[in-house]
């Protein structure tokens, strides 16, 4: 199996000298293609950090991550932006859209400058995606004009429009109703399926249920583990919340 | 808690309250300086007039004069206070040896007289009336300030040597839009050079009162007294000494207004993004039912420390500093008695700033009552103005690349906010071009037209002479002249109604050839068209298409008015025909004329005063620049200023309203920055919808200067009797140069800004998110 991020005891503190947190303390990870990982672990523990530092949206101290192989190190910041684009979708817990553009032009935005050149080929494949997350019929609104599950979910085909190798979710359900959430997960699982490699932060024992692999996290350190086979979704939420007690989570 | 956040908030925004601050400082300072000197201005003229005994009305003349009759007028005419002849020699600037060289300046007519006895006076640097003696020479004071003559030097006017002993202040013909220039030495002297020169009575009458200027003016006309040369009135010697400084003053209060603006602008810019940034705490401040008046308490707090102080310091800068503005009164007019109303006058313009940035602020924190607590905690951003447009989308246009297409709808969605950085290039813009269209205009070869002249190379004026040797000869014969016209001048008696009959200076000629600027309808062409100045036309109340009775060998003769010129020539009153009429003298014959090709005009010059010594002989260029030098020297200097200020001001607002917008947007950056668009790309975003308001913001202003700006020129310059005034503008300087340096004063403003874009992390405006 390819190893598709690879983070050898990465390294971060925040603040000045005599103010510090170490947001992520020695931390080694390793996701092959098409895992399905989830992160949790309490407020504070630096479950966004890592993900940041994993995705090369921001430096980290000491340690080294690698994408494909590839060193984030040794990359500049334009290299990395590239790189983002191409390879990486991101969905965060409140949706991050432009007010200026509407829904449609919102998510075709990072992919427009790959498609130049067919622009109706793109916009047939947006209308597909949004048919897929259950928002057609959005694309001409503003993005004040949809509810916030909506307005996810056009996150959710922004960040997997240009088919990324790996999608990053910060709590991507943090502000959903139960029903939304739940079929966001299901969008996820699907994505999964087809090949997409996806790592969440979530501190939601529900929705790292979804997921094949929960790593654990405390105080910037990575605890533990659980690995799911075939249990069935109930038993996967025991597992997890045991765990967490277990650790003092 | 509240007096922590606005503390920071003063702390944090140094650069902003130094920028306000040195807004409503030098606010403060031009428009307190305006006060002080438009009072000296006007205090000095009085007080100069006073002490002078300027007369009201003032007619020259040249030829015989016949002193009893007038002397009989002046003692049976109702409204005459005291009346007086006084001689003035002409005299040739060649004829007059300063320090052994002749004297270089030929643009005026240069003369001599002696003091006079009753009123008029010429008046020494400290007001009082000078007594020449025998052998000393006071000289015109403008020789004195542009450094032509100093005291000590030795002035020869035939053969008789004179001491320059100090300069001589001239109520009259001090400013530079009097052609004519006064030396004053004693009475006895002045017998001995009385042959070098042909002399002019200068008839002076003082009035009972001024507001009878007018209707002795008609008496004196109708007496038909002698009338040989222009005619100049009160007002008119008063506008000519406060023109010069009078356009400095105006010039001060627009750069004033202007930066009153500028100052609003910018405290409102602050104002609006930190209200925007502070949205969240006014909401939870107003959810938890606490009293927003100590905010704005606050907030008015800062404004009112921030502009006493910069108020107090620009009126003690105007103070201190006036002495620069006021120099060229105090050498033209002399010390103006009481300091005392200058002061107040400062002070009162100070306060008036104050006041007004208060009350402004204070009507934009009422602006905070219309925040609603549920609205502002739940969106955390104003509606931010910000739509998306529902015709601009990025799927339907083909031609922008994404960059630029992002940065231009990013300011059509914000056009609010985009307002006030447009309205302060607009402004730049304008500040920029104004004064250079003005002093182009005025520079410019056609403006020549304007004063009434015709648009030739060189003027000759030959007073009074019929029985020339035939000029059209010589000039036919003359191999160097490539076409020439000859005016004759003459005093005509019209209707000025049914039975009043008053007196006009019509020049006679062929009007085609060097055509003056018709403001209305054209030149005259048959021989019962006449045309009249503005300023006559304007007196008279007549209209192109009406008529016109002049009285030509006693007949009444109607002529049909074709068209209105300007004119500030002879007073400025006068009329043009293209009738020839032999039956009466000529005042004087005028000649223009254009040489040919690479003809030496100095030489030209040079030989045509040997071979006239009597005639005027005036290379136009060179006397339009001594008619209005001072003036366009003046419009340079404010020209330049206002450029320099311009842009300071334009990089300062530059760089403020980027920093605050790049802080402002700095979640959209971050946005940006985490779906994979590079450092560059944002900023070209920026770059992009920057520099199409720079485009738009300097077409404006060039509209808003062939505009709103020619009229407001136009309305000034009109007082001069320049009608219907027209930009003649450079258009190098208003297409290229005037946007190249917007253009790159922005780009270096814009490029120092959107420096933070690079530092902004997305993890830091992503992350933390509630
Ligand atoms: N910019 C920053 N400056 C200083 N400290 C920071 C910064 N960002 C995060 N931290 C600290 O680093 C630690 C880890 O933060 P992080 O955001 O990764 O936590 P988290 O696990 O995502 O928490 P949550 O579940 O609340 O989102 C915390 O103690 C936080 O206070
Ligand atoms: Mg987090």
């Amino acid at each position: 199996m390819n190893k598709i991020i690879e983070a050898r005891s990465i390294n971060k503190v925040y603040g000045s000298e005599n103010n510090q947190t170490i947001a992520l303390n020695n931390v080694s990870i390793s996701i092959t293609t098409n895992e399905y990982v989830s992160v949790m672990g309490p407020s504070g523990s630096g479950k966004s950090t890592l993900l940041f530092a994993l995705s090369g949206m921001d430096r980290i101290d000491t340690g080294s991550v690698y994408i494909n192989g590839v060193s984030l190190h040794e990359m500049n910041e334009n290299n990395l932006a590239d790189f983002r684009r191409k390879k990486m979708g991101f969905v965060f817990q409140n949706p991050t859209m432009l007010p200026s553009l509407d829904i449609l032009d919102n998510i075709m935005l990072p992919s427009y400058e790959d498609y130049k050149k067919d622009k109706s080929e793109l916009i047939q494949k947006t209308l597909k995606i949004m048919k897929i997350a259950g928002i057609e019929g959005t694309e001409n609104r503003k993005i004040t004009e949809v509810s916030g599950g909506q307005l996810q979910r056009a996150s959710i085909c922004r960040a997997v429009l240009h088919n990324p190798e790996i999608l990053f979710g910060d709590e991507p359900t943090g502000a959903l109703n139960s029903k939304s959430s739940e079929e966001i997960l299901d969008l996820f699982e699907q994505l999964n399926n087809n090949g997409m490699t996806i790592l969440l932060v979530t501190h939601d024992s529900k929705v790292s249920a979804r997921s094949k692999r929960v790593l654990f996290m405390k105080d910037g350190t990575l605890e533990s583990e659980l690995i799911f086979q075939n249990e069935n979704l109930q038993t996967r939420i025991d597992l997890i919340n045991e765990k967490m007690s277990v650790l003092g989570i | 808690m509240l007096k922590k956040i606005v503390l920071n908030d003063l702390k944090g925004s140094k650069l902003v309250s130094i920028t306000i601050f040195s807004f409503i400082l030098f606010a403060s300072f031009v428009l307190s300086t305006v006060g002080i000197v438009a009072v000296n201005l006007n205090a000095s003229i009085n007080l100069f007039l006073e002490k002078s005994k300027a007369p009201h009305f003032l007619q020259m003349h040249m030829g015989d004069f016949d002193n009893e009759r007038m002397d009989k007028f002046a003692q049976n005419n109702e409204y005459v206070l005291d009346y007086q002849a006084l001689p003035f020699l002409n005299v040739d600037s060649s004829d007059i040896i300063i320090n052994g060289e002749r004297f270089s300046e030929n643009s005026q007519d240069n003369g001599f007289s002696y003091q006079s006895e009753n009123f008029d006076f010429l008046l020494d640097i400290d007001n009082s009336i000078i007594y020449p003696k025998e052998g000393e020479i006071y000289v015109p004071l403008v020789y004195f300030t542009n450094g032509n003559i100093k005291t000590g030097d030795c002035i020869t006017v035939s053969g008789l040597n004179f001491i320059v002993k100090g300069a001589v202040r001239d109520s009259q013909m001090s400013s530079m839009l009097s052609s004519s220039k006064r030396f004053l030495v004693h009475q006895s002297d002045y017998e001995k050079i009385k042959h070098v020169g042909r002399e002019e009575i200068l008839i002076e009458f003082l009035l009972n009162n001024r507001s009878s200027i007018d209707l002795f003016q008609s008496s004196y006309f109708k007496a038909d007294l002698e009338s040989n040369g222009p005619t100049v009135t009160y007002s008119i010697i008063k506008l000519m000494n406060a023109l010069t400084d009078g356009i400095m003053i105006a010039i001060l209060s627009l750069i004033a207004f202007l930066v009153i603006v500028v100052s609003f602008l910018c405290i409102r810019l602050t104002l609006v993004s930190k209200i925007e940034d502070e949205y969240k705490t006014i909401g939870v401040v107003k959810a938890i039912g606490l009293r927003l008046s100590i905010i704005k308490r606050i907030y008015r707090g800062k404004y009112a420390i921030i502009s006493v102080i910069s108020c107090l310091l620009g009126l003690i800068f105007s103070l201190a500093f006036s002495g620069y503005f006021l120099q060229n009164i105090r050498m033209f007019f002399g010390e103006n008695e009481s300091t005392f109303p200058a002061v107040i006058c400062a002070l009162a313009g100070a306060v008036f700033i104050f006041l007004i940035v208060m009350l402004y602020v204070n009507r934009f924190l009422n602006k905070l009552k219309n925040i609603s607590p549920a609205r502002a905690i739940n969106k955390g951003v104003v509606s931010d103005n910000v739509s998306s447009l529902k015709s601009f989308k990025l799927r339907e246009q083909n031609i922008l690349p994404t960059d630029i297409f992002l940065g231009i709808n990013l300011i059509l969605t914000r056009k609010k906010t985009y307002f006030t950085f447009i309205l302060i290039l607009i402004i730049a813009s304008f500040v920029i071009i104004l004064p250079n269209n003005i002093y182009s205009s005025m520079a410019s070869d056609i403006f020549i037209t304007y004063m009434g002249i015709g648009n030739g190379q060189v003027m000759m004026i030959f007073p009074g002479m019929n029985d020339l040797i035939d000029l059209n000869t010589v000039l036919e014969n003359d191999p160097d002249i490539e076409e020439y016209v000859v005016y004759d001048n003459k005093s005509y008696e019209f209707m000025l109604n049914v039975n009043t009959v008053s007196k006009m200076w019509v020049t006679l000629g062929n009007q085609n050839k060097f055509p003056l600027l018709y403001t209305v309808g054209h030149a005259p062409q048959q021989n019962n068209d006449i045309a009249l100045s503005y300023l006559n036309a304007s007196s008279l109340g007549k209209k192109v298409g009406d008529s016109l009775t002049l009285i030509i060998e006693q007949q009444k003769k109607n002529f049909v008015i074709t068209g209105i010129y300007s004119d500030i020539t002879n007073g400025g009153k006068t009329a043009r025909a293209a009738f020839s009429d032999d039956s009466k003298d000529s005042l004087s014959k005028s000649v223009i004329m254009n040489f040919k090709k690479d003809t030496p005009i100095k030489e030209k010059i040079n030989s045509f005063e040997k071979n006239y010594p009597n005639a005027k002989i005036y290379h136009i260029e060179s006397y339009r620049d001594a008619v209005f030098g001072s003036t366009l020297n003046s419009i340079k200097t404010a020209g330049i200023t206002g450029m320099i200020l311009s842009i300071g001001l334009t990089f300062l607002i530059t760089l403020l309203f980027n920093n605050m917008l790049v802080v402002k947007d700095r979640r959209n950056i971050s946005i940006l920055k985490s779906l994979g668009f590079t450092y560059k790309s944002i900023r070209n975003q920026y770059t992009a919808g920057t520099l199409l308001i720079v485009f738009v913001s300097i077409i404006i202003g060039m509209i808003l200067v062939n505009t709103i700006g020619q009229s407001v020129a136009g309305f000034f310059i009109q007082s001069m009797g320049i009608a219907n005034f027209k930009f003649i503008p450079d258009l190098g300087f208003v297409l290229f140069i005037t946007p190249f340096c917007i253009l790159i004063t922005v780009f270096l403003g814009i490029n120092i800004a959107y420096r933070s874009i690079k530092i902004i992390k997305v993890s830091d405006y992503i992350k933390g998110e509630v």
